[in-house]
């Protein structure tokens, strides 16, 4: 652990002088990602304000749960983003010089690039969550508070062990990227309601299929006492963040086993 | 240091399909199986040179990838100081320095210190090592010009002697080089060559070299393998190998004029005329030598130019190349 904990710091340090080399380039990226989540969050108000609240829940309620997903996007794409650029890294062979080094595998993939660039998604998601919160009046303890830092961190680590999942596909396959993009589109598209508007069938489907019931409905349920809402006996929920973190960790397994069979491009 | 045994590298290619619809059809072809390395076996001493050579798609880089534990064997074992790459990868890690003439190991967009700095701290090497070494290989090197240039602004050769250093840095046991000099100029490999042969004498570092360039064999290497469709074509030495190919060697002399041409002549030698007026007296070299042939057609007539040719690596390598093709 010690040792893990000197090549983080190592690591740390490359993956920060590499991301100095572009300033602007981590510039553009925020105002990139302020943008996109803008559109969404736009999207969203305008479904609200025609509607005045989704499958039961009201406007503020939504946002709660819109906040939780953002949150959630957002320690994934802050820590685990390089998780998206596993294909890359095995396609053009950087592999190679992974294999190479006396370094975790999973450090030095997750550590190719440090993620400042994704600090737009954090802000917008602090704002939303700032915003939607005291709206929805919500009953507060210390447990809950600790409990909701653990869900969005658990509904962090759910996507990044699917894009992780999806990445160590192409030690066998080479070209997964189409699934790059179609993790996030399902999650951004599908995450931002309460999942009960789909029907059963739907609900059903995104909690044991498509798991993004863990990264914003079932906490928001949980939190805004609306566990009416979900198909499962409510106690259940407040041990969802299990999920994230299993799914993590059975994603670096996976991860591990998939990389025996890379087979390094070229000459 | 190297133990290969039976090695087999199978991989998995899309079948090949023509005619109509051929692109589409090609969607649920059958995909071939490709045997690229057939059962590989050799040993490889502490403190060896060894030159692994082999045609174009013979097989070469996939046995170095196996050896160094990018990719796993399909059958077959590897044991490099005693351990087997990919099943103890971080303890073979600090075994091993590989350089890729094709593929830099370095931080693309950083400078070459910070580089040496990041491998110097991944590999637990103390300072007081770190700053010693580099002194000692920036003599040979001359790498201090541009330790704060990128490595994506160094030219060529001052991107593989930044890679040389950052291999060594940790001082590994075994030194894997796959075609270092490839498009280096004459001076960068002259500093390459001298500085991995000092590193084999003053540490005893293993060597495993493959390039296409036969002056980096003749001047590295005392030992040899061949490969060629996965398999060891030649194991051995490198005059034992010249020999067995080119058993021969060639005086060449250019007569003062034409009526000297026809009395130069030699015992145990083959005369063969060249169409520019020179005679060639091919000789066995072990059945006479050349001071006895040059001397007896020398004291026969008037000679303007005397050349004795040795057999050049680079035609041995030719005729090999071109048996094993046919």
């Amino acid at each position: 652990m010690v040792e893990l904990a000197k090549d983080f710091r190592t690591l740390l340090r490359v993956a920060w002088l590499t991301e100095m080399e572009y300033r602007a380039n981590f510039l553009i990226s925020i105002v990139g990602a302020l943008a996109y989540n803008a559109s969404q969050l736009l999207f969203i108000s305008v479904l609200l304000h025609a509607f005045g609240g989704v499958a039961g829940w009201t406007g503020p309620q939504v946002f709660v749960l819109f906040g939780i997903r953002m949150a959630s996007h957002s320690v994934c794409a802050f820590f685990f983003r390089r998780m998206t650029d596993l294909d890359t890294v095995v396609h053009t062979g950087e592999f190679d010089r992974y294999l190479l080094r006396p370094v975790s595998l999973f450090l030095q993939l997750l550590m190719r690039r440090f993620n400042l660039q994704q600090f737009g998604d954090v802000v917008i998601a602090a704002a939303v969550l700032g915003f939607a919160l005291p709206r929805a009046a919500i009953d507060w303890t210390p447990a809950k508070a600790l409990w909701l830092v653990a869900a969005v961190a658990a509904g962090g680590m759910l996507e990044a062990g699917l894009q992780l999942v999806r990445g160590a596909l192409s030690f066998r396959w080479t070209n997964t990227e189409s699934m790059t993009g179609l993790i996030e589109t399902v999650f951004g598209t599908f995450g931002n309601f309460p999942l009960q508007v789909f029907g059963g069938v739907g609900a059903v489907f995104f909690t044991l299929v498509l798991p993004l019931a863990f990264v914003g409905w079932i906490p928001a349920a949980m939190l805004l006492g609306r566990q009416d809402s979900l198909w499962f006996p409510g106690w259940l929920g407040w041990w969802s963040p299990l999920v994230g973190v299993g799914c993590f960790a059975l994603a670096i397994v996976f991860f591990g086993r998939q990389s025996r069979h890379y087979a390094s491009p070229g000459s | 240091m190297i133990e290969v045994d039976a090695l087999v590298k199978e991989f998995r290619t899309a079948g090949s399909v023509d005619g109509r619809l051929a692109g589409l059809r090609r969607l649920w072809a059958p995909s071939r199986l490709v045997r690229a390395v057939d059962g590989v076996s050799f040993t490889i001493q502490r403190g060896e040179v060894v030159g692994y050579l082999g045609a174009n798609g013979a097989g070469k880089s996939t046995t170095i990838k196996m050896l160094t534990g990018i990719v796993r064997p399909t059958s077959g074992t590897v044991r490099v100081n005693g351990v087997v790459p990919w099943q103890n990868r971080r303890a073979h890690a600090h075994n091993i320095g590989v350089v890729f003439g094709q593929k830099s190991q370095l931080w693309y967009d950083l400078p070459l210190r910070v580089s040496l700095e990041t491998i110097r701290d991944l590999y637990r090497v103390e300072d007081r090592d770190y700053r010693a070494r580099l002194a000692e290989f920036d003599e040979v090197l001359g790498v201090r010009d541009f330790l704060d240039t990128p490595i994506r602004s160094l030219s060529l050769g001052q991107r593989m002697r930044g890679d040389l250093v950052g291999a060594m840095l940790y001082r590994p046991e075994v030194l894997y080089l796959d075609e270092p000099t490839v498009g280096l100029d004459v001076v960068a490999k002259q500093a390459l060559r001298e500085f991995i042969a000092a590193q084999n004498q003053q540490y005893g570092t293993t060597v495993v070299i493959t390039t296409h360039d036969m002056d980096d064999i003749e001047q590295l290497c005392r030992r040899i393998v061949m490969i060629d469709h996965g398999s060891v074509v030649y194991d051995g030495d490198l005059p034992v190998l010249k020999k067995r190919y080119l058993p021969f060697r060639d005086v060449v002399i250019t007569p003062a004029d034409d009526s000297d041409a026809a009395l130069i002549r030699a015992d145990h030698s083959e005369r063969i005329e060249g169409e520019d007026g020179t005679i060639t007296l091919r000789f066995d070299p072990d059945v006479t030598t050349a001071p006895a042939v040059i001397a007896q057609a020398a004291s026969a007539t008037g000679i303007d130019d005397l050349k004795v040719i040795e057999p050049d690596l680079e035609d041995v390598v030719r005729l090999i190349y071109a048996e094993a093709g046919r």
